[in-house]
Parts: structure tokens; C-alpha cells; sequence
């Protein structure tokens, strides 16, 4: 034990209260992502004063990432729990041609909803299935299931698009409220329910108790495979929803939209935990990190890029800010899931 | 910088490798402080510390994971030598053996001595030869492990077999001595046999003409093994000086820097019930055993490998595999327990390993502490940071754990640190009975003896307590009763009680079919 394995300059730091406490809040390495997105704000709108800054791409900015965030919020479940969920993409294309299909053939708007929701939600249950009752690996599982959903959607209308949509329909992805699209109330909703089921629930906790070490919670006698196993059908589900409320907004289906959706999800998600909480996957983390990646990629378009600009913009920030925060000595990114933020330990022994 | 002044050097030779003020601050604290230390050749030098007292840096810095501060020099052999380099003291002849051991866990014994020195076939890799090379490589070290399983499927025990093999194992070609060894923690997991295995190859390879640097917690093996022993305490050199001129109690009081108070609380088992009772428990190593623990006893399990003394505290924490047999906790009888019954039931578990059973490292110190138990309120059950704080704090302060701070990740504190943590834990639980493995290993003599002080208070409220350790200094002083397994059966029941440790201790060991580990605890009997 010795008394002496804290040190006086610790004992000191720890004792000084509120400013310290503020000024840790507030830190660059913390919440770089908020300054760097300050940055970004401040560069475009000064560049482009005529087009950046302005109430309809601010507005066309929340709504188009709205979805993204909304499908990153859900992944985050199964992210805290350890487990890739890598068929999001092709959850979003399924549920949304599935609404549109029904929709498109007379069948009314809620229960259309109701079973593109309940047809993600049965995804989540068959990635379950497979990583919690066969003991795939969750990488591996998800991949293969990523595929087959993507041949089911192209399934259902050989492939075709589908377009002109009813507009009752429409309605629930083109309603505006307080002057921005619904996708965005959707977001706030969905995701301030994910931060207290994350943040303040005993579930959230046992998720990140299995994400850390899953023998070690299954012996503090959390159930393991049911955390698993709710966490991907909540991601399937919120997926699932991201899926109706993109179709909705565009008003027409298109059996490939969710492969984009993928890797600006998984991007967020990692990005997100290293802003807020020291490495752990967390709600306002990943919207963040959305957003961040979303204005950036927005400037660069409206200054006159081409569409390739996005896929390197969006990967390049992933790297860069990854790179970064390990190169600080604040990240270590293991070979799996988890990408968290361990600070020096106190006695390196 | 050694204190009292004592030369460092017991032979005349010059030393192998010769440390100077070799310092490490890492951010808010100093890790080393102008360390100096001279390694003579053919002799086993001995480095003791209590946790977190810059043992573990210092050896990262000789194996060159850490960078030292500028101001830190070292020679070799006479000429500089350059800290912080890991090729640089691969090159240099020095060979580092981690208490984590650095196996690849998927990997086989074959690839795993690969890994460090290569295949010996060229171009095109001869996997039975290999295996061969491998095999009479262990061999020598007296192991007959399977070369071809995976090491995640061997023993502990085993696998640091398997590592020392491959740190000594250096092939010639490479025209390399070993010129310096060093050994962090290795007996920790190892058997007695296996341990004097260890030592008799220590040995050899200091006969050779190498240093030997060998950093242990388990004091008796540093006195049976180093000729030189040097303390640190706050990253500084208390002193260094010839092992026989030290014993065990003076080696603790100048590790902790104080005498250490002796068993403080000493408890008699009391007339009251049976906490918990096992009748044909079976499953794994363990066959059909029968036992009773009764309230506020503390009854230790001893044994070698494989005697079910491992597998016993995992049935019945409901980790083992379970094949018959009853456990009655409090009168209430059960037929299967998994961890989430066993805890119902009032059976608090700590498994042995921290790393991957008994806590989760990358979790805050709070949220471990209330995992099997989160307190929530209102009715929505709301789980509050701020209150669980509070609470953990409270624990924190209760069990020593250092630093208070409850939001600091598990993993980064020392190792005594986060076993205290475990124990508060698993008291938190108010369990009816508590299940112990293995509770103070590979911590430092302050933490072992707080933890022994926290188990004798919860016994003394009339917690049941089973230990199960392969120390038998530990079992004799901590329990009232040592039960002896072999081949998963009570082959011997010893009653322990404060003035005849001594004696159990023989008695115990004697049991087990293995040497007395020594006699040096006598003093405390």
C-alpha cells in the first residue's frame, strides 16, 4: 500500500477545486472537436460570406446529417457493448425500400412504418442470434449479414428505384418545425433517450461493463447476452428508422442509399469518443463528431469541390483526429471495437 | 544514491551494466529519481519495492519502452549504452522477461519462440522440425508442454515456462550473449517445483557470466536467490546490499519504510451456524467435496495445480463448470449457481485475475466498485455520477484505495491498488459469505497486510470467508482452518490459530506434497 503511492503534486492538482474543474471541461484535448468545429465555422463563413453562412445551408446542413446521426446514436449501442454491427448501412436500404414498397402499394402510412421498424428490429434480432447464440464474431456475422440484406432490397424491386411516393407519406421526412426539418426533432429525441439509457441507466452501464471485459461482468453477474443482444436490436431498430426517414425526406427509395451511410456512422462513432468522456462511446460525442465532419464536407462543396471531395474529407478526418489523439498519448485504439482514452497511470508499476 | 552510503558492487569486477541517476517524471509525478545500480556479472541482483515504487519503470527503461530523462546514463560492459532503445538492449545482449509474459495467446508454443528469434529453417518454414526444436528446447527447461496448443489452453504456469525458454533460448548464430537478464514477477503464478526449475535456470545463466536483475513481490524467493538486493521507495534507492545480510522482516520494514504492525485482530471462529456448506460439490478438478464454513470463520483452501484448489472458488462464485453436488448458503440449498445466483444467494466472488475476471480495467474505479450492484433512484432508476461518487469515495477511503479518485480508470491504478478496490467490491455486496482467490497476489507486503486486516473486520462481523491461495505462509496466518485438496478431495484438515503458524504452515505444505515454501514467516509465529 505504502502511503506513499500518491504523490504530493497530485494530492495538489486534485485539491484545487472549481477553476480546475472548469478548465479540465474545457481543455483542448477534451473537446478538441468543439473548438476545431468553432474553427471550421469561422474559416467557411469568412470565405464564403454569401453562401456559408446562411439560414437555409444551416437548415440544409441539420437535416441532411440529421439521419447519420440519428443511425451513429443506435450503433452506439453495440460499439459500448464491444460488438462491430457493420449491416446499419444495409439496414437503413431495406427498412426504407420496405416502407416505400408498402407505401407505394396502398398500404397506409403507419403500418407501413410500423413494419420497416419491426423488419429492423428483427435484423438486430438475427445479428443477435448469430453473435450471441452462435458465438460469431460480430465483425464477421454482421458483414455477411450486411450482404444479404442488401440482396433482399434489391430483391424487392429487381433493383429499380422507387419514386413518387405519397405525400402523406412524405409528410413525416419533409415537415419543418421551428424552421428545421423534422429529421433533426427526431435526432433530439432519439438521441436524448440514447444518452440516459448510455449515461444513466444500470443497461447502459452493464454495456459498457461487457464492451471492457465480458468475462468480468458475466462474474459481477451482469447478463451479458442480453446486453449483446438489445444493444443490436436497438441499433437495428434505430437503423431502421434512419431508413423511413431518409426515404420519406427524399421521396423516393433508392435500394442502395445505406452503403454511404456506413462509414460516416462508424467515423462519428470513433470520433465522438475521444471528445467529452475519455475515450468512451457517448451520445453527444458522436453527434459532435457528425456535424463536425458534415459543415466541413458542406464548405468544401459549396467552395466548389467535387463529390470524391466527401469519401476523402470524411476518411481523412477520421485518420488525422485518430492519429492526433494517439500521437498525444491520450488513445489507444485496440485492435477491435473499443477506442478509448486511458490517461498515465498514476504508479506505472 | 544510495542513502546509507553502501557500495553497490559486491565483487570487484567492474559490473556489467552501470546505471547513473536514472530518472523518469511522468505527467504529476516522478517516477524514478536518480537511481544508480551496478549488475555484476555472474551474480543475481535482486530489485524490491513496494507497488508503485519505480520497479516496473525502471525495467521498461532498460527494456526501452520508456525514455529516461536526459540526465540518466548507463554503461555496458564499460562502454555507453543507451537507454531507452528497445534494439539497442536486444542487441546489447539483454534479455527481459514481463509479468505479463508477452505471448501471443492464439499463438503455440512453436510461434510464440519464433516470434523473438526466428524459425531455424530457412526460406521455407518446417513446421514438424520446429516443433522439435521447440519441444527439446523446453525440454531442457523440464517442461513437456504440447508445442502445438495454443498457449490461451496452457496453465499459467506453463506459459512463463514457455517464456523463459524463449528469453534464454537465444539462438548463437547471432553471435549475441546474453550479457543481462532481467525477470519481472516470474514465480507469481508458477508451482514450488516449477519455481526451483526457474531458479536452477537463473542460476545457470548467471553462471555464464550474465547479470541477472530479478524483481519479486515474493520475498523468500529473493533471499533464496540473490546474492545482492537493492530496495527502491518513491523511485529512489533505499540502499543495496548483500542478500544474507537480511532477513525477511527487515527486508519489509525497509520496503515500507516503517515496522509493520503484526496481525492486529485475531479471530476465533464463533459458535455460531453454518454460512455455507458444500455436499459432492463435483466439476472440473474438483471431485465430490463436502465442507462447511460456519459464520465469522475464515477457512482457507490449500493445494497444488490441478488439485481443484483453482477450480473450487470458481464453482462457487458460479464461473466453474458445474457437474453435481449441493451448496447450502444459509440454510438455502442450491444445485447449480451461476455468478448471477451466487450473488443472490449472498456468495461474493473474487476471482484471481484482475485483469480479465475480477474487475474491468477501462471502467472508472466508482463503476467497478458498484458493478454487480448499481444503486439507482426514483422511478424512472435514475443512475446518478454524483451519487455513486460519493459512495465511492467513501469505499475508497474505508480500503486505502489510492488516490482517491473515483473517475480515474481502474487500469491505471497500481496492482495492490485495484485488489483493494476488488475486496471493497465484493464487502460493498454484504455478502453472507465471501469467496477469496488467490486475494493478495502479486500485491506488495503494505496492501497484503491491509487486505488481510479487511477480511479478519468482515469475519469479525460474522462474514464466512474461503481463501483459496498456493501460499501457505498467507493461509496459515490469515484462516482459522487450512483444508487440504488433492486430486479434489480434503486430503487434510489443519486448525490454524495465531501462535502455531509456524507449524501450520509445515503442516499445510507438508500436505500439499510440496516443500515448505520457507521458514523464514517463522518470526511471526
Amino acid at each position: 500500500m505504502s502511503p506513499d503511492d500518491v504523490d504530493s503534486p497530485i494530492a495538489a492538482h486534485r485539491s484545487s477545486g472549481r477553476l480546475q474543474r472548469v478548465r479540465h471541461a474545457l481543455a483542448f484535448s477534451r473537446i478538441s472537436g468543439v473548438y476545431v468545429y468553432i474553427l471550421i465555422v469561422i474559416a467557411f463563413s469568412f470565405w464564403l460570406p454569401s453562401t456559408f453562412d446562411t439560414t437555409s445551408n444551416w437548415q440544409n446542413i441539420a437535416g441532411s446529417q440529421a439521419v447519420t446521426a440519428i443511425v451513429t446514436v443506435g450503433l452506439l449501442f453495440p460499439l459500448a457493448a464491444g460488438q462491430f454491427d457493420l449491416s446499419v448501412g444495409s439496414t437503413i436500404g431495406l427498412a426504407g425500400m420496405m416502407s416505400a414498397y408498402l407505401a407505394d402499394h396502398g398500404a397506409g402510412t403507419v403500418s407501413a412504418i410500423l413494419i420497416a421498424l419491426a423488419l429492423g428490429v428483427a435484423v438486430g434480432g438475427v445479428n443477435a442470434v448469430l453473435i450471441v447464440g452462435l458465438r460469431l464474431d460480430s465483425f464477421i456475422a454482421t458483414l455477411g449479414m450486411s450482404s444479404i440484406l442488401l440482396g433482399i432490397t434489391l430483391a424487392i424491386t429487381n433493383g429499380q428505384e422507387i419514386i413518387g411516393l405519397p405525400s402523406a407519406f412524405q409528410s413525416i421526412g419533409t415537415t419543418q418545425v421551428f424552421g428545421l426539418p423534422i429529421a433533426v426533432m427526431y435526432l433530439v429525441a432519439i438521441g436524448f433517450i440514447a444518452w440516459w439509457a448510455l449515461e444513466h441507466t444500470t443497461f447502459g452501464r452493464f454495456l459498457f461493463a461487457v464492451g471492457g471485459g465480458r468475462d468480468a461482468a458475466k462474474l459481477a453477474g451482469v447478463k451479458t447476452g442480453f446486453e449483446i443482444a438489445t444493444a443490436l436490436i436497438v441499433c437495428g431498430g434505430v437503423a431502421a428508422i434512419g431508413g423511413v426517414v431518409v426515404t420519406a425526406s427524399l421521396g423516393a427509395a433508392d435500394p442502395n442509399i445505406g452503403a454511404g451511410y456506413l462509414l460516416p456512422a462508424f467515423a462519428s462513432a470513433a470520433l465522438g469518443a475521444t471528445q467529452f468522456r475519455d475515450g468512451r462511446f457517448n451520445v453527444p460525442g458522436a453527434i459532435l463528431a457528425n456535424y463536425l465532419l458534415a459543415t466541413g464536407v458542406t464548405g468544401l462543396q459549396l467552395a466548389g469541390a467535387q463529390d470524391w471531395v466527401t469519401y476523402v474529407f470524411n476518411g481523412a478526418a477520421l485518420v488525422v483526429a485518430l492519429a492526433l489523439a494517439v500521437r498525444k498519448g491520450r488513445l489507444r485504439p485496440r485492435f477491435g471495437s473499443r477506442v478509448r482514452r486511458i490517461r498515465r497511470p498514476v504508479s506505472p508499476n | 544514491m544510495s542513502p546509507d552510503g553502501q557500495p553497490a558492487d559486491p565483487t570487484s569486477e567492474d559490473p556489467v551494466l552501470r546505471l547513473r541517476s536514472v530518472s523518469k517524471v511522468f505527467p504529476g509525478q516522478r517516477a524514478l529519481d536518480g537511481v544508480d545500480l551496478d549488475l555484476a556479472a555472474g551474480s543475481v541482483h535482486a530489485l524490491v519495492g513496494a507497488n508503485g515504487s519505480g520497479k516496473s519503470t525502471l525495467i521498461k527503461i532498460l527494456a526501452g519502452y520508456h525514455t529516461p530523462e536526459p540526465e540518466s546514463t548507463a554503461t555496458l560492459d564499460g562502454s555507453e549504452f543507451k537507454l531507452g532503445s528497445a534494439s539497442a538492449a536486444e542487441e546489447a545482449g539483454m534479455r527481459f522477461i514481463h509479468q505479463d509474459l508477452g505471448l501471443i495467446p492464439d499463438l503455440n508454443a512453436v510461434d510464440n519462440m519464433a516470434l523473438t528469434h526466428g524459425y531455424t529453417s530457412r526460406r521455407f518454414v518446417r513446421l514438424r522440425h520446429e516443433a522439435r526444436v521447440a519441444q527439446d528446447v523446453l525440454r531442457r527447461f523440464g517442461s513437456h508442454v504440447d508445442v502445438h496448443k495454443p498457449i490461451r489452453e496452457l496453465s499459467l504456469g506453463d506459459r512463463s515456462v514457455v517464456a523463459i525458454a524463449r528469453a534464454l533460448n537465444t539462438p548463437n548464430q547471432g553471435g549475441t550473449r546474453i550479457r543481462v537478464l532481467v525477470l519481472d514477477e516470474p514465480t507469481e503464478s508458477l508451482s514450488r517445483p516449477e519455481v526451483t526449475r526457474l531458479f536452477t535456470a537463473v542460476r545457470a545463466v548467471a553462471a555464464h557470466g550474465a547479470a541477472v536483475l530479478y524483481v519479486s513481490h515474493v520475498l523468500e524467493d529473493v533471499l533464496k536467490l540473490a546474492d545482492v538486493v537493492t530496495v527502491l521507495r518513491d523511485g529512489r534507492v533505499v540502499t543495496t546490499r548483500p542478500a544474507d545480510t537480511l532477513d525477511h522482516d527487515s527486508l519489509v520494514e525497509l520496503i515500507v519504510g516503517r515496522a509493520l504492525t503484526k496481525a492486529s485482530v485475531t479471530v476465533r471462529a464463533s459458535g455460531k451456524g453454518v454460512a455455507l456448506r458444500a455436499i459432492d460439490l463435483e466439476g472440473g478438478t474438483v471431485r465430490p467435496l463436502s465442507f462447511e464454513v460456519r459464520r465469522g470463520e475464515i477457512v482457507g483452501f490449500a493445494g497444488i495445480g490441478g488439485s481443484g484448489r483453482e477450480e473450487l472458488p470458481r464453482l462457487l462464485g458460479g464461473g466453474g463448470d458445474w457437474v453435481g453436488g449441493i451448496v447450502e448458503v444459509d440454510s438455502r440449498a442450491y444445485t447449480k449457481l451461476t455468478p448471477r445466483q451466487a450473488l443472490a444467494a449472498g456468495l461474493a466472488f473474487v476471482p484471481s485475475d484482475r485483469q480479465t475476471l475480477s474487475a474491468i480495467p477501462s471502467l472508472s474505479v466508482r463503476e467497478n466498485l458498484t458493478l454487480p450492484r448499481v444503486s439507482t433512484f426514483g422511478p424512472l432508476r435514475w443512475l446518478s455520477a454524483v451519487r455513486e461518487r460519493a459512495e465511492a469515495r467513501e469505499w475508497m477511503v474505508r480500503t486505502d484505495v489510492r488516490p482517491v479518485e473515483p473517475d480515474r480508470p481502474l487500469g491505471t491504478l497500481s496492482g495492490g491498488n485495484q485488489q483493494k478496490l476488488v475486496m471493497a467490491r465484493a464487502l460493498r455486496l454484504e455478502p453472507s459469505v465471501m469467496v477469496l482467490d488467490e486475494p493478495v497476489q502479486g500485491v506488495d507486503v503494505g496492501a497484503k497486510s491491509l487486505i488481510f486486516d479487511l477480511i479478519r473486520a468482515a469475519a469479525a462481523t460474522g462474514m464466512a470467508v474461503v481463501v483459496a491461495s498456493s501460499d501457505t505462509d498467507d493461509l496459515a496466518m490469515l484462516c482459522n482452518r487450512v483444508l487440504v485438496l488433492a486430486g479434489g478431495h480434503v486430503v487434510r484438515e489443519v486448525e490454524c490459530d495465531g501462535e502455531a503458524a509456524h507449524d501450520a504452515t509445515e503442516a499445510i505444505a507438508d500436505a500439499t506434497l510440496l516443500p515448505p515454501s520457507t521458514s523464514l514467516r517463522a518470526s511471526h509465529a
